[in-house]
């Protein structure tokens, strides 16, 4: 077997474990045995169990090597390498955790697959939230800033209402089931139309009771809507996931809660606005309407107005004439009597006309035909009458 | 005004729903001229009631006592 040099043996050894896939990318748990920190940053730090034992190394800027504590026992993600200059097997960590998060985010995800199997994170059976509740149920901690960020949201946005505090504690190994209690009381008053469980930012672990079963299944049983508001932007939990509403912050979660008064307030002013718009508006029509009858009436009986105009003028006149005329009238019954008088009768016969009658019958002769020679006439004059007998008859 | 007294017992969420009834009443139309008066009438006082609830708002706070350790 041919000789191969040391370096050649060092950079064998060296690829079989970058092209390894177990070796090239691993997880090994164990405990820490010795813990130093260089210089430069670079924590070298030596992991063990019973049987073994093993060198390793984290770089400046990997995470978590503030788990590498004397005794702590750690899951290191990384990979294995040679370090050439000693031929010495070494595990390059990239991310250590405590061994105990490793546990909890399995059972996590069990919990998860269990609760939404269960029907909790289910979509439909979200409720709405209350547009202008009355009393909203808040769930946080009394002290720090979450309790006094609320207040001070719902106090601008719509004090409109009653916050009813339901304090706890939201960190630590009791809080789960102080969470879940104070959403029980809540949920036995009838008069709360919303709860907001509340808590401030924080590592995973401080906003771990919020993952708890217990807290999960207050919130999926309770008689009122849920809106939570836990930790960051970025953090979901369990409750989160059970809540009927989600926000990304104890204040977003507020702000859900409550409508936006002064948005409410010009509402109202426009609604005002609309009725007396369209009120004005009916009564226009209703205007309209009667001057569009009115029309038809006038143009069905024409000239109606005028006539009316005129009646009324006529009236007028013949009340003024009336009393003129009466002035007048005897003057003018003087004058048509004489005129009267001159084209009557006795006039005539003054000016040598006569009246010819039928003596016997008294008909007035007025042509040849109405009589025959020998009839007795008797002739009419201006003073007096004559007899006469008809003579011989001569025609024009 | 009896009614008046009756508007001044609704909640808060009963005055807007009224008054939002209301006004969608007379954008419908077809009413006649006293029923509109009477729409008209009401809606202004229930929006006068829902806007003075609003103004003299305060926001209350109250606590339920968690048990003791």
């Amino acid at each position: 077997m041919p000789p191969i040099s040391v370096t050649q043996a060092i950079a064998y050894i060296s690829s079989l474990l970058n092209e390894d896939p177990v070796l090239s990318d691993v997880c090994v748990s164990g405990e820490v045995s010795r813990s130093t920190q260089s210089a430069s940053g670079h924590v070298y730090f030596s992991l063990k169990d019973q049987n073994a034992a093993m060198d390793c190394v984290m770089f400046r800027g990997g995470v978590g090597d503030d788990h590498l504590v004397v005794g702590s026992s750690v899951l290191a993600f990384g990979r294995f390498s040679i370090y050439a200059q000693r031929g010495s097997l070494q595990l390059i960590a990239d991310v250590v955790q405590p061994a105990g998060v490793g546990d909890l985010q399995e059972k996590l995800e069990e919990l998860k697959k269990s609760l939404e199997s269960e029907g909790l994170f289910e979509v439909s059976r979200k409720r709405q939230l209350p547009i202008y509740p009355m009393k909203i149920g808040v769930v946080t901690s009394e002290e720090g800033s979450v309790w006094h960020d609320i207040k001070q949201t719902v106090l601008h946005r719509y004090p409109n209402v009653e916050l009813v505090l339901s304090p706890t504690n939201v960190q630590g190994p009791t809080a789960s089931s102080s969470i879940a209690r104070a959403i029980g009381r809540l949920d036995v008053r009838s008069d709360i139309d919303v709860i907001i469980l509340a808590r401030g930012g924080g590592s995973p672990e401080d906003l771990w009771s919020f993952n708890e079963e217990s807290v999960a299944r207050a919130i999926f049983a309770s008689g009122h809507p849920v809106i939570t508001g836990i930790g960051h932007e970025t953090d979901w939990t369990i409750s989160d996931m059970v809540a009927d509403f989600r926000a990304s912050t104890p204040t977003a979660a507020a702000v859900a809660a409550v409508p936006d008064i002064t948005e409410i307030s010009v509402r109202i002013q426009s609604y005002q606005g609309l009725l007396i718009r369209l009120a004005n508006s009916l009564v226009n029509d209703a205007h309209k309407d009667f001057d569009y009858v009115r029309t038809r009436l006038e143009s069905a009986l024409p000239g109606f107005a005028q006539m009316k105009l005129r009646i009324d003028e006529l009236a007028n006149q013949l009340g003024r004439s009336m009393r003129v005329d009466l002035n007048f009238s005897t003057e003018k019954v003087k004058m048509l009597t004489d005129k009267l008088f001159s084209l009557g009768p006795a006039q005539t016969m003054s000016r040598g006309y006569s009246i010819v009658q039928n003596t016997n019958d008294g008909v007035l002769v007025r042509e040849l035909g109405d009589v025959e020679p020998g009839n007795n006439v008797t002739i009419t004059v201006s003073d007096g009458t004559l007899e006469a007998t008809v003579g011989d008859k001569h025609a024009n | 005004m009896k009614e008046q007294d009756q508007v001044q017992e609704l909640t808060f969420e009963n005055l807007m729903a009224r008054l939002e009834e209301y006004v969608s009443e007379l954008e419908k139309g077809g009413l006649s001229l006293d029923k509109a008066a009477e729409i008209y009438e009401t809606g202004m006082m229930i929006a006068k009631e829902a806007g003075e609830k609003l103004e003299q708002a305060e926001l209350r706070i109250s606590k339920i006592q968690s048990e003791d350790g």
